[in-house]
């Protein structure tokens, strides 16, 4: 780098880099990956997410959190879009993640019977 | 077989349904006698480590003091219990009516109830719980016309695995980070803001408030000598019924909690290994979890009952990434406060992490070395249990995990 004007350069495209990772704005898939999640095949469905979101091309961010002490419900996967409510989905088989991929982070509907609770953080 | 149901039998969700007749006879017992019978009972702490109850309370007692404190701890964080979470959301008046009666019993007038941050659902039905309290009069002052006041507060955890700890548990409430304290002195002596105060945990609570509603008799006669009564374990993983189950001691062995709780492996495939009371606890191989449930039955077999988090784990998981997750949860949950447990975490994940296939002896041997480094080093059971998952898998499946030998010579 020789000049002001290379470093303003550099600044302009690594904020866009950046902001391209932000995961703000973006539907956001979280998926249950502590050890009772992945004894009870966590990791067979994080693999089927990144398969379906490669396959379809969707721009969403997928994460992983850890045990939240539904053990007993897990495989869980949490769906999150934007400004709408955190979803968590329990007791999942591979193909059920397809269809919460169509239904829920696609068309924005909330896939009922494999749904299980509804985030509440703030809701008292 | 049946489940036998002491905790779960009956159950109060709603406050307008329960007279609390156990704090009602606790209040016209003297408060020695409430002590004594807890310790018949044989009551020891649910939380994982199986201090006796009754002994606590009676320690509390004997303390001199101005102001006591107890704390019911909700913080349940081991990855695979929900035993706790299942009983504030499904029972939480006999929880509240727990923390009373061991409040009246160790002459506390404060307490707090300390619930875990991702644990929404129970939050919010505890909290309910309280004000209602607060309303019908069995909370505040001069309760039931005996002169007993205690004031209840919920505190929400957030998010830190070590404030299950009971010493972190104070230093959190207090507002402060997070982490343990140098025993002793111990909580019964100075506790939270330095007085003396009794943390147990939500399950212990709640078998004492039924132990002192139906007499101690009725647990001890459950059970085996060294486990009296019954134990909420959290069946999870490969099994086809998961839930939270009631077992009394000694009556059934761990592999029958399995097959007829658990209704078995899923998908017909065949058991790898058990990890019996959390990921803190070493595991069982297949051929090895035909003992019965009971504290020294799991001892005896080198492990623990822990939480009561029974994880099921079946053929097909990749070990190494397994060791990997449980290595990365002690890494990142680890206070930091004592040096062993967390730059000793931080090295194992390192060995972990850089192997994905065969691990050298040497690996093996500095793993096993940290273990017992940190297990000696650490003050808290957070570090001074970190390895035993595993070291128990490397001592049960090496031949999996390690190189193979060359074969020289000859």
């Amino acid at each position: 780098m020789k000049s002001l004007k290379e470093l303003r350069e550099l600044r302009e495209t690594l904020q866009k880099e950046i902001s391209a990772r932000n995961s703000a704005g973006k539907p956001k898939i979280i998926i249950g990956m502590g050890t009772c999640g992945i004894a009870a095949g966590a990791r067979e469905i994080l693999h089927t997410v990144l398969e379906e979101i490669e396959r379809r091309k969707l721009d969403v961010v997928v994460t992983q959190t850890g045990c939240i002490g539904m053990c007993e419900k897990e495989p869980l996967l949490d769906v999150q879009l934007p400004g709408k409510e955190r979803i968590t989905y329990g007791n999942l088989k591979k193909d059920d993640v397809k269809r919460i991929i169509v239904e829920h982070v696609i068309n924005g509907n909330i896939v009922t019977d494999l749904a299980i609770a509804r985030f509440e953080e703030g809701r008292d | 077989m049946e489940e036998t149901l002491f905790l779960k039998k009956d159950m109060y969700d709603q406050i307008e349904n329960y007279d609390f007749s156990g704090l009602k006879k606790a209040l016209s017992m003297e408060r020695e006698d409430i002590a004594r019978q807890v310790k018949e009972s044989g009551l020891k702490g649910r939380g994982g480590a199986g201090f006796p109850t009754g002994l606590k309370w009676e320690l509390a007692l004997k303390e001199k003091s101005d102001k006591k404190y107890v704390i019911c701890n909700g913080d349940e964080g081991e990855p695979g219990t929900f035993k706790d979470r299942f009983l504030l959301e499904y029972n939480p008046v006999k929880v509240l009516e727990g923390i009373m009666i061991a409040a009246y019993a160790i002459g506390a007038d404060e307490g707090y109830c300390y619930i875990r941050g991702e644990y929404h659902r129970p939050v919010r039905i505890f909290k309910r719980i309280i004000e209602k309290a607060y309303d019908k009069g069995i909370l505040g002052k001069n309760i039931f016309g005996s002169g007993f006041s205690f004031d209840l507060h919920l505190v929400k955890g957030a998010g830190a695995y070590v404030c299950g700890d009971e010493t972190s548990l104070l230093n959190s409430i207090e507002g402060k980070r997070g982490s343990s304290r140098i025993k002793p002195p111990y909580p019964v002596s100075k506790g939270l803001f330095g007085k003396p105060t009794v943390v147990n945990n939500v399950e212990t609570l709640t078998a004492a408030a039924e132990i002192i509603t139906n007499g101690p008799e009725v647990y001890s006669r459950m059970g085996t000598e060294g486990s009296r009564g019954t134990k909420l374990v959290c069946l999870s993983g490969d099994v086809q019924k998961p839930g939270v189950y009631e077992i009394e001691f000694g009556r059934m062995t761990l592999k029958e909690i399995i097959t007829e709780f658990g209704g078995g492996i899923r998908e017909n495939r065949k058991l790898k290994f058990v990890v019996p009371g959390g990921i803190s606890t070493a595991v069982l191989t297949a051929d090895e979890i035909d003992i019965p449930y009971t504290y020294e039955d799991l001892e005896k077999a080198g492990t623990s009952l822990g939480s009561g988090a029974i994880i099921v784990v079946a053929e097909g998981h990749n070990l190494v990434s397994l060791l990997n997750n449980v290595s990365r949860f002690f890494m990142d949950e680890t206070c930091g406060t004592c040096f062993p447990c967390r730059e000793g975490n931080r090295q194992v994940h390192h060995i972990l992490k850089s192997n994905s296939e065969r691990f050298s002896e040497r690996d093996v041997r500095i793993i096993s070395d940290l273990g017992r480094t940190i297990h000696l080093a650490a003050r808290c059971g957070l570090g001074q249990t970190s390895l035993n998952f595993i070291n128990s898998v490397f001592d049960k499946f090496g031949n999996e995990l390690m190189e193979r030998k060359e074969i020289t010579g000859g």
